[in-house]
């Protein structure tokens, strides 16, 4: 007799419904762009500290690495911004059916790519 | 058409396994996951599942079937791209194969006291709803606890025992809305911690996977909307 406890729980065998995967992607894109704050708060203290650091930061901002980085940062601060306001209106009644949950989830990722697109454009 | 199941026996097995089955459906026929596990319980006479009143009423059969958490028995073959893949309920102990432990589940359930607490006295005949406040009920009152709700929470899998779920809230909703009831203060006290409702993250998943079309994300919602206008 086998009397250790199994459950059937592997997260690669369950399909995720739409609003899970907006769920989700807010909780990464919450995770990403706080783990990069760091980086943004380094690049504002260079560039504040003097003159020579202005020109340094600016100089660093030229190279597609970081201005890749920073359009991660940006998008995924937008991404965290718009489902988190999809989550107050849901929880002052509003859009709480299934229907306008997915509606609702559909139009984060919609604005979320406008923005991606225009921060892209800004950005180089 | 191809079954992969998921197998355990405590018995025999050190650990869970997955067994394919092969079942002839006649062209142009349909039917149920649950007749397809009647069949191939014909093959196999090992494999154990629960079902009872295979209409979609009892809630027994609740199993995962191609990722989602549904009733066996009101899912129809037409409607899953084989394979077709069975596994018990998401995260809930195994006692044998789709057979899964319900303690904690009815143990949540019991929680939030889901029955009439009334303390004035009893009229003679019955306390009386206007068709208003019993309306109030509809979404709220047809849970049949089959447990696909709770199963499929990405908050019950990380605190089962702290949050509720989606099922024991949902009944909690439903006497918070009972006009007859007049234990709201002390049903919202009982909820005020951290983690019995405020670990609900609105996903949803409860509500895509219920099998009776409620939806347990809203109650939730409403259950926290009730408690910050009593001022808990």
């Amino acid at each position: 007799m086998n009397n250790q406890q199994v459950r059937n729980f592997n997260l690669f065998t369950i399909r995720y419904p739409f609003t899970a995967i907006i769920s989700i992607l807010h909780r990464l894109s919450g995770i990403f762009v706080f783990l990069l704050i760091p980086f943004l708060l380094w690049m504002l203290d260079v560039a504040t500290g003097s003159s020579l650091g202005f020109d340094h930061i600016r100089t660093v901002l030229t190279n597609p690495a970081t201005k890749l980085t920073l359009w991660f940062i940006l998008v995924a601060l937008w991404y965290h911004l718009l489902a988190g306001i999809r989550h107050l209106l849901m929880d002052i009644g509003i859009g709480e059916s299934l229907k306008s949950g997915r509606l609702s989830g559909g139009i984060t990722i919609v604005i979320t790519i406008v923005v991606a697109i225009s921060m892209g454009i800004w950005l180089w | 058409m191809r079954f992969s199941i998921y197998r355990y026996n405590p018995e025999t097995d050190s650990a869970s396994y997955m067994k394919d089955y092969e079942l002839e459906i006649p062209t142009g026929s349909d039917m149920m996951v649950l007749d397809a596990l009647q069949l191939i319980n014909e093959q196999d006479e090992t494999l154990a599942f629960r079902a009872s009143c295979r209409e979609g009423v009892c809630g027994s059969d609740g199993m995962n079937i191609n990722g989602l958490n549904r009733l066996a028995c009101i899912t129809s073959l037409s409607s899953l791209t084989p394979p077709i893949i069975i596994r018990p309920l998401v995260n809930m102990t195994v006692i044998r194969d789709l057979v899964v432990d319900f303690t904690l589940f009815f143990k949540q359930y019991e929680r939030v006291k889901p029955y009439l607490q009334n303390d004035t006295e009893p009229p003679l005949k019955e306390r009386l709803q206007t068709p208003e406040e019993r309306a109030k009920l509809d979404g709220l009152y047809e849970c049949i606890l089959c447990a696909c709700c709770t199963s499929f929470c990405p908050s019950s899998w990380w605190n089962p025992e702290k949050f509720i779920g989606p099922a024991g809230l949902l009944w909690a909703d439903r006497f918070l809305e009972d006009s007859r009831d007049t234990a709201t203060n002390e049903r919202l006290a009982d909820l005020e911690d951290p983690f019995s409702v405020y670990r609900c993250r609105t996903i949803m998943n409860c509500t895509v996977v219920c099998p009776k079309h409620l939806n347990p994300a809203a109650a939730i919602a409403n259950i926290r909307r009730t408690m910050t206008k009593k001022g808990s």
